[in-house]
């Protein structure tokens, strides 16, 4: 009895033993990897910081808020604003337009269908996120933008273009004509294209929202929409918020479909109805031919380090975002609920 | 079992085959070294750079293997200046531009002389879609520089109108496309507008990407030509090449010293180049060529070979030369069919001539009979 207990206890401990030296090359090899991800990043932004000191040394803050982009040997001058603001409205539009679809996608998946429409709109949504840019910037071509060119946008313009304040977004395009390619078009691609990131994220989101709380509302006489609202929405909200920064991270940096629609165009105006550019797409059109000698190649390249800020900017706002908004929330469910369907809170502490 | 005896089978049969067809490669390799024998076989080399001139250069790669077996050509169709670039870096063996290598260029590549063979000629044209019109528009080069200028804004413009008595143009807005990527199409085309318009020459300039006034941008001529296509009233510029084989409107064309609005052709791009003068400078282009049935807007394009080779084996610097004199020679004929326009004879001549300047050392590289008598 004894002796079976000894060797029960050294086993234990040669197994203790060997989780600890399992413990310790997974702690390390996790250290090496994430400080390899930091180093990368690091080693990035100082190779575009070179180009960057140029830049800016020749052109000072002009350069973001300039509006020309002039890449003649000898009379170059180089401003990003117009591909700032081409990035930043794109994408907020995108997002305007996809978030609220993809979350009522994800309610539809989670709480309202049921059976073998769930399982096809799932596919169907997982298959959209297979489709290369690529082609959606050909579809966007020769089909969406034909259509949005002589159909959609008129009629937006002679509707929505009337409201005070929102109206001037859908005013007539510059030329007086058709586009041929603009912010509006590429908004709508960009949107499809986060659509099925957003709604995979936020329907698993929803998926782990109790169903305690549900049911309580349910309890309490709520509909299925006001249980929606007051119990669910309020617990995902966090989720949510995160699937739209993970969604507005692929629409900063989309580059070969927006660059097909949006037009490449270096104006700045109020109509979405009129031609763009964004810095991914500007990058793209001109990097090949972008001579060293010049500045040509060193303004794209601070071109990618701004878009490299953006996107960190946009980040950080996301995790400020979701620090408050759970904070918000963890005062609505009771204590025990909230670590029951937070597993990761133990598991940390 | 007897399925896997099958199987076996199926290794051993795909072995041999691979055994043999290496056998073969050696075999012919071998006979390549040997150079005295038979005939010469080539080797292989590496090239990068414009992409206009990217479909006759494939097709010719792939013709000239039936010369030379083993003489496989890649080229990476990267754009003149990455071209330039890759050869100055030596991860190429030659380059090619649709510029003459400028001043900073010859700078660029120290001691080492450049030889500039021209080998094609392209020309960039005027495209519209405008619902109503069918007969080609006239145009001339102060009229095209104010529309790209966004000075003329309708297509009813009266100066556009002074050009086209007979024609009935719409009072509809001219939508401009133009490259968004950096090109020797734009380079050609706005070095033109600025012969043609001191305006554009002051407020834009010429160079392969520009700082347009108005308009669209679509990467390559397939992005512009989309451009056109889908836009009513749109109006921009495209290869010669890229523009027949598509439904727009192309624009007959008037330059400064001409009297006559030219159609292009590739009779008339390539009649361009008879006033096109060898050895290549920083300053050589043919547009507004004073031949007689030039198109106005037209260029040589150029392949970029290292004038001493021995820095390649020696078989590899025997292919560059063999297959320069073969493009220059049985190539040509091949360029029409691509609607490509073929060099004129003065031209082709005097860039075969220019073959003598390649060296291995201090030998110059005769072309093997093979090629002689292709």
């Amino acid at each position: 009895m004894a002796s079976t207990t000894s060797t029960t206890q050294a086993k234990a401990g040669a197994r203790r033993a060997r989780s600890r030296f399992a413990d310790r090359a997974f702690r390390t090899s996790t250290l090496v990897i994430s400080l390899g991800l930091i180093g990368l990043l690091v080693f990035i932004v100082a190779v575009f910081s070179g180009d960057a000191a140029k830049i800016f040394h020749a052109f000072g803050l002009d350069f973001i808020t300039g509006k020309d982009w002039n890449p003649v040997t000898g009379r170059e001058q180089f401003g990003a604003l117009p591909f700032i603001v081409g990035t930043v409205v794109t994408s907020a539009f995108a997002i305007f337009l996809a978030v609220p679809v993809a979350v009522a996608l994800a309610l539809l998946l989670n709480e309202v269908s049921s059976g073998w429409l769930r399982n096809v709109l799932a596919v169907f949504v997982d298959l959209l996120a297979a489709i290369p840019s690529v082609v959606y910037g050909l579809w966007g071509v020769f089909i969406l933008l034909p259509v949005f060119d002589r159909h959609v946008e008129p009629f937006l313009t002679h509707t929505l273009g009337k409201v005070p304040v929102i109206g001037a977004l859908f005013g007539p395009n510059v030329s007086g004509g058709t586009s041929g390619g603009d912010v509006f078009t590429a908004s709508v691609i960009l949107a499809i294209m986060v659509l099925p990131i957003v709604t995979a994220v936020s329907r698993e989101v929803v998926a782990v929202v109790p169903r305690d709380l549900r049911e309580a509302a349910m309890a309490l006489g709520a509909t299925r929409y006001e249980a929606i609202r007051m119990a669910v929405l309020p617990y995902a909200r966090s989720g949510i918020v995160g699937a739209t920064m993970l969604g507005l991270g692929r629409a900063l940096g989309e580059t070969i479909a927006v660059a097909m629609v949006i037009g490449n165009g270096l104006g700045i105006h109020a109509s979405l109805f009129n031609s763009g550019y964004t810095i991914p797409a500007v990058i793209a059109n001109e990097f090949r031919e972008a001579s060293g000698t010049g500045l040509h190649r060193s303004a794209l390249l601070t071109l990618a380090l701004i878009l490299m800020v953006i996107a960190l900017v946009m980040a950080s706002l996301s995790r400020l975002l979701v620090r408050r908004s759970r904070a918000l929330v963890s005062e609505a469910p009771p204590q025990e609920e909230r670590s029951a369907v937070a597993p990761e809170a133990e598991v940390s502490g | 079992m007897k399925r896997t005896t099958r199987w076996a089978g199926g290794v051993v049969l795909a072995l041999t085959f691979m055994l043999v067809a290496a056998a073969c490669g050696n075999g012919g390799a071998a006979g390549g070294g040997s150079g005295g024998g038979s005939s010469f076989q080539g080797a292989p080399l590496t090239g990068a750079g414009a992409t206009f001139p990217d479909p006759v250069y494939e097709t010719w790669f792939q013709d000239f293997q039936q010369v030379e077996p083993n003489a496989q050509i890649n080229y990476q169709a990267i754009g003149s200046g990455g071209g330039i670039e890759q050869l100055q870096s030596k991860t190429v063996d030659f380059g090619a531009s649709d510029a003459p290598l400028q001043t900073d260029d010859i700078k660029a590549f120290g001691t080492e002389d450049v030889v500039q063979f021209p080998t094609v000629i392209g020309g960039d044209v005027f495209a519209y879609n405008v619902k109503g019109v069918t007969q080609p528009l006239d145009m001339d080069g102060p009229t095209l520089a104010d529309i790209f200028l966004g000075k003329i804004r309708t297509w009813n413009d009266p100066a556009i109108a002074k050009l086209n008595s007979g024609v009935k143009l719409p009072n509809e807005p001219i939508q401009i496309c133009h490259r968004a990527d950096s090109s020797g199409t734009t380079f050609i085309f706005t070095s033109w507008l600025s012969q043609e318009s001191p305006t554009w020459a002051k407020q834009v300039g010429a160079d392969k990407a520009v700082q347009w006034p108005v308009g669209n941008g679509g990467n390559g001529n397939d992005g512009v030509g989309a451009c056109i296509s889908q836009t009513e009233g749109a109006a921009g510029y495209v290869e010669n090449q890229f523009a027949v084989t598509t439904q727009l409107g192309i624009a007959s064309v008037k330059g400064k010293n001409s009297t006559d609005f030219v159609a292009p052709s590739t009779a008339a791009i390539s009649a361009a180049a008879g006033t096109l003068s060898l050895p290549i400078t920083p300053t050589t282009n043919i547009l507004n060529s004073s031949a007689s049935g030039a198109y106005p807007i037209s260029s040589a394009t150029y392949l970029l070979i290292p004038q001493d080779l021995s820095s390649l084996p020696k078989d590899n610097a025997q292919t560059m030369v063999d297959f320069v004199y073969w493009a220059l020679n049985d190539g040509q004929s091949k360029v029409r069919s691509l609607n490509y326009a073929q060099l004129p004879e003065n031209v082709r001549a005097g860039a075969q001539s220019q073959l003598d300047q390649l060296k291995f050392g201090q030998k110059t590289i005769k072309p093997t009979p093979t090629v002689l008598h292709a």
